[in-house]
């Protein structure tokens, strides 16, 4: 009993770095993971972002130990974990429905994994107290887990997952099921949980919004594979590739062709008419004449008026959605080409759909990917 | 009660809803009502209101030791089929949905088997040149055929077959309406896997376990053909008793009081754990 | 390079055996029957030392057993079409109608399958004995009536209750008649439900074994009546080739009704 009661102080405030080697998982003749490999500091909190379908949960379900990878390895606080059963990973689950014991109070939920590990009743009460109070739930646990609302219910999962200071949280999807509101609040409180304890966080989401608000990096899947690992900041600003800068934020998606390179900089000539200069690092391979889409935020679209003599997009205003502080500017340009431009809700002052615009690229911020299929 | 509201277009009106139902109440009644209240009118009159027969029921040794093994049988039988059902019930929920179909049919034969086929069954495996006796003389176990049948051990086993579909269907629902994640949730915080049975698995599958549990003990107590095909006279039980002494001894006051007795029983433990069982769901 | 595929928990290991070894016990008497009604000894012996299908041969040709079969067949065409007219009416009723006590009658209905087979049977017995109808078609129809109608009341309440009653609703807000709705939009939805139910009553009636027992006379009996009298007197593999005809009659239809009820239509799935 003494060990458990040290082992607790040890870890507390101490989170552990995970290693995923090369890990694979297959369902028959599915790959659902391919070959991911990833690294995630002690303390860190690593959003793994993805459509459904992407693998995410299954890379989580791996590390839980509820399902043993085809090939690979995984090693937590530089112990390997692969093969080894889930009850002795020493892990936090959060679950996408809470996966609290219907039959068991709000003490009993939290006090379950200190049963587990044989603490004395009187040591754990107390420990499950400060669980409690840790998610702000004292007084709540004689309840059963159906007399409280869904924030209160994942708050217990909280406790519940904290209350044996595992030194790393696995959460599949935690905050889907509740409303904007309460989500966001919830996303404070994780966030302030996590840095309180100093926890490593794995958090699988498919809402990007929530990993760009809450990660200190976010891991970007797609297709049981890694499309980018980075901040929050990267992601957003630089995607690595057309399925992160579609997938991460709004987007202006521009078919043309390469036109000129030069260096590091480069013109694409779009498909509607009218050209577009932009970043082409040397290790996006796009050679002149080849098929490139250029993606431009809608923020980084400036509009003038038609005929102020500045180099841009001829377009015409067809449509505009108003959302407090800003207003969403859709426009036509040549070809039939799309364009939504961000703009703070003052300048659309004076503007009147089928007004005659010229829109201008800020300089710099156009992202250019070699065109695939799946954009057609 | 507002779905019964006089508006709503959806339900039958009054007079239609009485119509189409009074002509099963009409049946229940005359066939099923009135023959009951007979029986009971035939153990109280003789040809004078008497308690004479209740007396006897209560106060004979040999229908006291009969009420008792038919109490200890049926309970035995809920608990074989208790032991033998829930793992049965637990790999129905482990199998993905096509083994868990297969296993399910394979429940369902024997209930829509008859009890007669059943018991004839038994009786070739068990009986003195039977299958079983053959196996163990063939394999050099024992030298000469040994008695199976006729007893009670026999009875448990064969009604205990007969009932297992209602001890596995409660339970088999009860297992499958918990998510997985909550043995997944166990198993995180620590949990080994008899802990997850033991803590999590066995409390909420449990009013799946009391509904099998109770059906199983409150059929058996009227069970009939059965013991009265495996079980012998030393077993005998409550069903054949009645039937002996309506059919062989032409005692039918005492038949009477004896039916009434089991019915008052069933219709009390029914009255008790009603919010417990689930008649009528087996099927489905 | 150091994937290890995790053998079963020997806990799990375990349970799955005894989960097998409980699946054979159910099929036990099935696997039992149906070998020894195929095989060519008088005397059971398992495995069968061969093939013939000679106690088949015997029943066909045995007066006293088709005579048996035919008055079951009776019994059982008549307990049908009564019970799934009287067990369809009362479910409409009691799931569409406006009654007093309905929850009441509802449990009422179930009585003759929830009260001891044994006590009925005595019960039916006495009242039919005085009524000198003991052993008539009339009375095994009456009786098996009551006991197969509570399951026809069952299966067809089950598919009313999915069957969404604003159907009807709509069709005679487009024009139907009260009775043209129920015909047009509820009976198509229900009708899987009543087939099964009278599936499930001429299964009961064929079965029925306990109240059969009682009623039947010297010349009229059942087929489950014959079948207790030659268990009763003797294990003959005759016994057998019945019991796998009764078995294969059973399970058939009874699967055919489950089939039915799985493939009922279903209103679209709406997203909540």
């Amino acid at each position: 009993m003494a060990d458990v009661a040290t082992r607790t102080i040890d870890t507390a405030g101490m989170g552990a770095d995970v290693s995923i080697r090369s890990l694979v998982k297959r369902y028959g003749p599915v790959t659902a993971v391919e070959d991911i490999s990833l690294a995630v500091a002690s303390g860190e909190f690593l959003s793994v972002l993805g459509p459904s379908g992407s693998g995410k949960t299954t890379v989580l379900m791996c590390l839980a130990g509820f399902e043993i990878p085809s090939a690979g390895s995984l090693h937590i606080g530089g112990r390997e974990v692969t093969a080894l059963p889930p009850n002795r990973r020493e892990i936090g689950v959060i679950f996408q429905r809470y996966a609290l014991f219907p039959h068991m109070s709000v003490r009993d939920n939290v006090r379950f994994p200190l049963k587990m590990r044989g603490m004395a009743r009187r040591q754990a009460e107390a420990v499950v107290e400060e669980a409690l109070a840790t998610v702000r739930l004292s007084g709540f646990g004689d309840r059963l887990p159906a007399q409280l609302s869904g924030g209160q219910q994942q708050r217990v999962a909280l406790a519940r997952a904290i209350s044996f200071r595992p030194p790393l949280l696995l959460m599949d999807e935690p905050l889907s099921a509740l409303d904007k509101k309460l989500r966001e609040e919830m996303q404070a409180e994780i966030k302030d949980l996590q840095r309180r304890l100093g926890l490593t966080v794995i958090f699988v989401t498919h809402d990007q919004e929530e990993a760009l608000t809450m990660s200190d990096r976010i891991a970007v899947m797609s297709h049981g594979r890694l499309e980018q690992v980075g901040t929050p900041e990267e992601i957003y600003g630089n995607p690595a590739t057309s399925f992160v800068a579609r997938f991460v934020g709004e987007t202006n998606i521009l078919p043309g062709i390469v036109h000129r390179r030069s260096g590091q900089d480069g013109t694409v000539a779009l498909d509607g008419g009218g050209e577009i200069a932009v970043p082409l690092p040397a290790e996006r391979r796009l050679a002149e004449g080849s098929a490139a889409e250029v993606m431009l935020r809608p923020e980084h679209v400036a509009v003038m008026p038609a005929g102020s003599g500045v180099n841009g997009l001829a377009a015409r205003l067809v449509g505009h959605s108003f959302a407090g502080a800003t207003v969403a500017l859709t426009f036509e340009a040549a070809g039939g080409q799309r364009l939504v431009a961000r703009r703070p809700a003052r300048e659309l002052a004076g503007l009147a759909p089928g007004a005659e615009v010229v829109l201008v690229p800020e300089a710099g911020q156009a992202r250019c990917f070699a065109r695939t299929g799946q954009g057609a | 009660m507002s779905a019964l509201a006089a508006g709503d277009r959806r339900r039958l009106s009054g007079p239609a809803s009485l119509m189409l139902v009074a002509p099963f109440v009409l049946v229940l009644i005359a066939v099923f009502c009135w023959p009951i209240l007979q029986l009971l009118s035939a153990s109280l009159f003789d040809p004078d209101f008497t308690l004479r027969h209740y007396e006897q029921v209560l106060t004979s040794e040999f229908t006291l030791g009969v009420f008792l093994r038919t109490f200890r049988v049926s309970f035995l039988v809920a608990c074989f089929a208790l032991v033998v059902g829930y793992p049965v019930a637990a790999l129905m929920r482990s199998l993905p949905p096509m083994g868990a179909a297969i296993v399910g049919a394979c429940v369902l034969i024997p209930l829509w088997t008859s009890v007669l086929v059943r018991s004839f069954a038994w009786t070739v495996l068990l009986q003195r040149n039977g299958v079983v006796n053959e196996a163990l003389q063939g394999l050099g176990i024992t030298s000469g055929p040994l008695s199976f049948l006729y007893n009670e051990a026999a009875v448990v086993i064969a009604q205990g077959h007969v009932m297992l579909p209602f001890m596995i269907m409660p339970i088999y629902q009860s297992l499958r309406a918990i998510p997985d994640e909550l043995p997944r949730a166990a198993l995180s915080l620590g949990a080994s896997r008899t802990a997850v049975f033991r803590e999590v698995i066995w409390p909420l599958s449990r009013p799946g376990v009391v509904a099998g549990f109770l059906m199983v003990f409150i059929v058996t107590l009227g069970a009939f053909v059965t013991p009265a095909l495996i079980g012998g006279p030393r077993s005998l039980m409550l069903a054949t008793l009645i039937s002996g002494e309506i059919t062989e001894n032409l005692n039918w006051p005492l038949g009477a009081a004896l039916s009434a007795v089991l019915l008052v029983m069933v219709m009390l433990l029914i009255g008790l754990f009603s919010r417990f069982l689930r008649f009528g769901r087996v099927e489905m | 390079m150091n994937v290890t595929t995790r053998l079963p928990h020997p806990a799990i290991a375990a349970a799955r055996l005894a989960g097998i070894l409980g699946v054979l016990f159910l099929l036990i008497p099935t696997l039992i029957v149906v070998p020894i009604s195929v095989g060519p000894d008088k005397y059971l012996h398992f495995p069968p030392r061969g093939f013939s299908l000679e106690w088949y041969g015997t029943l066909i040709g045995d007066p006293g057993w088709m005579r048996a079969a035919l008055f079951s067949l009776q019994i059982a065409v008549l307990v049908t079409l009564l019970s799934t007219a009287l067990g369809t009416a009362a479910a409409l009723a009691l799931t569409r109608g406006r009654l007093h006590g309905a929850r009441a009658l509802s449990v009422a209905v179930l009585a003759p399958i929830v009260a001891p087979n044994i006590v009925v049977a005595v019960a039916m017995y006495l009242f039919f004995s005085r009524l000198g109808m003991s052993g008539s078609l009339v009375a095994f129809v009456l009786a098996h009536t009551v006991l197969a109608t509570p399951y026809v009341v069952i299966t067809v309440s089950a598919a009313l209750a999915a069957a969404d009653p604003d159907l009807e609703l709509a069709a005679m807000s487009l024009g139907a008649s009260r009775s043209r709705a129920f015909v047009h939009a509820t009976l198509p939805l229900i009708l899987p439900g009543v087939i099964a139910g009278a599936v499930f009553a001429f299964v009961v009636s064929f079965d029925e074994a306990v109240v059969s027992f009682f009623l039947s006379s010297v010349r009229d009996k059942t087929l489950p009546r014959k079948i207790f009298e030659e268990l009763d007197y003797d294990v003959s593999p005759v016994v057998a080739a019945v019991s796998t005809v009764l078995t294969f009659l059973s399970v058939g239809l009874l699967g055919l009704a489950a089939v039915l009820r799985r493939r009922a239509p279903r209103a679209p799935a709406t997203k909540a």
